[in-house]
């Protein structure tokens, strides 16, 4: 069931998700090739280029998750509902297949995101094709991405928790939008609040040092990290620049709780107390 | 005889609005019942129950001894009042859906049903006209061999010829060994195929009974006696 | 045969009288085979269990009988469907009769009257003038 389930999942959204991701690749290009000529002009002009690119990709960003989102209201709450709860298919096989969906389209939009800055490194900058994984990809992108891709589970976890409450029977108004975001806030406020205190305040987080990469020269290249233990998290010693870069799993193993929690929450709702008006 | 839908007790309320007040009412086999009341009688209320789409309500419903749930939901073949299939998809994908997710579902049987409706098979569903659309989802809850069908507002929104052809599709394809429940307001079309009538009126049954007694003992339609006992309400 | 019951009256009766007057009027012929209940309830646009109840009344009545492996047939007996190939037009007349009264004729003016009508109807029985 689940297969079926998903296969539909994904072809009732892959359409807006894949022209979504089409627009941003052209915008890219768009960018990447003007970029040329804008460079001509002024020289600060670059940076602020970069700014809108920048904000560009965020928007985008924000638009995939707003997407996700819109995607599971519409699947449960709008008349798709009425489908999707009298299919002889569990609840919990439900969720989970909303989940796998919206993390794939996720992962996608990462994808898109990371092509996008890419096509512009290339084109605009010039660098060869060969060297703009090494010069994206280094520790610290990677890591970044790790803690997104967990800091993701956990918010669009709890944000189908959210939407499925205030579909619940809990919320007969139309308050009920307002109340799951306070809900929504809160929770997120507790779940941060017991994220600072896994990290632990008197630890110091070291900073990180940027790579020269003009020089050609990547940490990957030369150097070959050691990977350590160290109060609990995952350490990678850079020797010869000296930087580290902390893999919290305590904040990332905290995101997953969070997000588990989040789900069993929705699962039960979904369960035990659908209200479909 | 077998009941294929029991309902004992039932109270729904919408905060403070009590829409359904305690009624009970229970489909045997082989038989088409009708719930028959004005807009807001309380039919959507019930039939919603039934499917497990309201999960707070007080009292007993089971379907074929099952309680609303996913298991139930594998014996009822549903036609809500509203358009719940995607409208992008092609009438086919409309049919291999069904078939991938219903195991009682006879793709052959919709195909022709379509196919003598002169709906073309391979067009988007928002692209067809209104009445084809209805043809479409009725076409395809009729093609399952359920234990209990729910009709909810099967005419409601369609032309007199159509609405004519739609009770001649529900009569053809009802499986004995089941039964349906239809919802309406309009009365004078459906009654004919109905075995039993049951008046909703502000959530509460007035009347449970058997057509054709009811014609016996009082001497007129289902309509005209439908118009008597609805005449204040609004 | 199609459906446009008078929703007033038990169908089930109506089903019954129409029926009866086909085989007395010769369209269900002795011994020819009645369709099942499903496809007649279909024709007639009824409810099946409303058709069952019909023909299992006609077949109590004698004007139908059922073989136990081949479905239902109109009485071989034709004794019977002249019999009723009689009344049906005695059933009629009943009513015209009736009717007539009522509307204030006199019983014995009612056959001159009909002489008259008849008189004026062309070869294939349409009234041509008054």
């Amino acid at each position: 069931m689940l297969c079926r389930l998903l296969k539909h999942d994904f072809t009732y959204s892959a359409k807006t998700f894949l022209a979504m991701g089409a627009i941003a690749i052209a915008i890219a290009f768009i960018m990447a090739i003007t970029s040329d000529a804008i460079n001509q002009m002024e020289g600060d002009f670059i940076y602020v280029l970069m700014m809108v690119l920048m904000l560009g990709i965020v928007g985008m960003a924000i638009a995939a998750i707003v997407q996700i989102f819109q995607f599971y209201h519409r699947s449960f709450f709008s008349h798709s509902g009425y489908l999707q709860f009298t299919l002889p298919v569990r609840r919990g096989t439900q969720l989970a297949s909303k989940l796998i969906v919206s993390m794939a389209w996720f992962l996608y939009a990462l994808t898109v995101a990371v092509v996008a800055i890419a096509i512009i490194i290339v084109i605009a900058d010039g660098v060869e094709f060969r060297d703009v994984f090494p010069t994206m990809f280094n520790t610290q992108t990677l890591v970044t991405l790790l803690d997104l891709f967990f800091l993701a589970i956990a918010a669009i976890a709890l944000m189908f928790f959210c939407i499925t409450l205030a579909h619940s029977v809990f919320f007969n108004k139309r308050i009920h939008g307002i109340i799951s975001g306070i809900i929504g806030f809160l929770y997120t406020g507790l779940a941060m609040w017991v994220v600072n205190l896994l990290q632990g305040r008197y630890l110091a987080r070291e900073t990180i040092e940027r790579i020269d990469i003009n020089g050609g020269i990547t940490a990957w290249d030369r150097y070959w990290p050691q990977v350590g233990l160290e109060y609990g998290r995952l350490v990678v010693y850079e020797n010869e620049f000296g930087w580290h870069i902390f893999i919290d799993i305590y904040t990332n193993a905290a995101m997953l709780g969070f997000a588990a929690l989040a789900i069993a929450a929705t699962w039960y709702l979904l369960k035990k107390r659908v209200s479909l008006r | 005889m077998e009941k294929i839908l029991e309902i004992n007790g039932l109270h729904k309320n919408y905060g403070k609005t009590h829409a359904v007040k305690g009624i009970s009412l229970d489909v045997e086999k082989g038989k088409i019942v009708g719930l028959l009341g004005p807009n807001g009688s309380g039919k959507t209320t019930i039939i919603k129950t039934i499917m497990g789409l309201l999960s707070d309500y007080d009292g007993n419903v089971a379907i074929a001894g099952t309680t609303p749930g996913v298991a139930a939901n594998e014996n009822i073949s549903y036609l809500p009042d509203v358009s719940h299939i995607p409208n992008w998809f092609k009438v086919n994908q409309a049919i291999s859906f069904f078939a991938d997710f219903y195991k009682d579902f006879d793709a052959k049987r919709a195909e022709n049903m379509l196919d003598s409706m002169n709906i073309p098979r391979d067009k988007k569903i928002k692209a067809l006209s209104r009445g084809m659309q209805e043809k479409v989802q009725l076409s395809l809850v009729m093609s399952r061999r359920a234990k209990l069908y729910i009709l909810d507002e099967p005419i409601g929104a369609v032309d007199p010829a159509s609405r004519e052809f739609i009770i001649s599709t529900i009569l053809k394809n009802f499986n004995e060994e089941g039964a349906i429940l239809l919802s309406t307001h309009i009365i004078a079309d459906i009654e004919p195929i109905l075995d039993v009538a049951v008046f909703l009126k502000e959530g509460q049954i007035v009347l449970n009974d058997d057509v054709e007694k009811i014609r016996e003992e009082k001497g007129m339609s289902l309509d005209q006696l439908f118009r008597e006992v609805f005449k204040n309400v609004v | 045969m199609r459906g446009d019951f008078d929703n007033n009256q038990p169908i089930y009766q109506q089903i019954i009288d129409r029926m009866i007057a086909a085989i007395a009027k010769g369209d269900l012929a002795p011994g020819a085979k009645v369709a099942s209940v499903r496809d007649l309830a279909l024709q007639h646009n009824v409810n099946p269990n409303t058709m069952q109840k019909s023909l299992a009344k006609l077949e109590e009545m004698g004007y139908l009988y059922t073989e136990r492996t081949s479905g239902r047939y109109v009485t071989q007996n034709l004794a019977v469907v002249e019999q009723l190939a009689a009344r049906v037009p005695e059933k009629i007349i009943g009513d015209f009769v009736a009717q007539m009264i009522d509307f204030g004729m006199a019983a014995p003016d009612i056959p001159g009257r009909v002489s008259d009508y008849i008189e004026r109807m062309d070869y294939n029985g349409k009234n041509i003038g008054n």
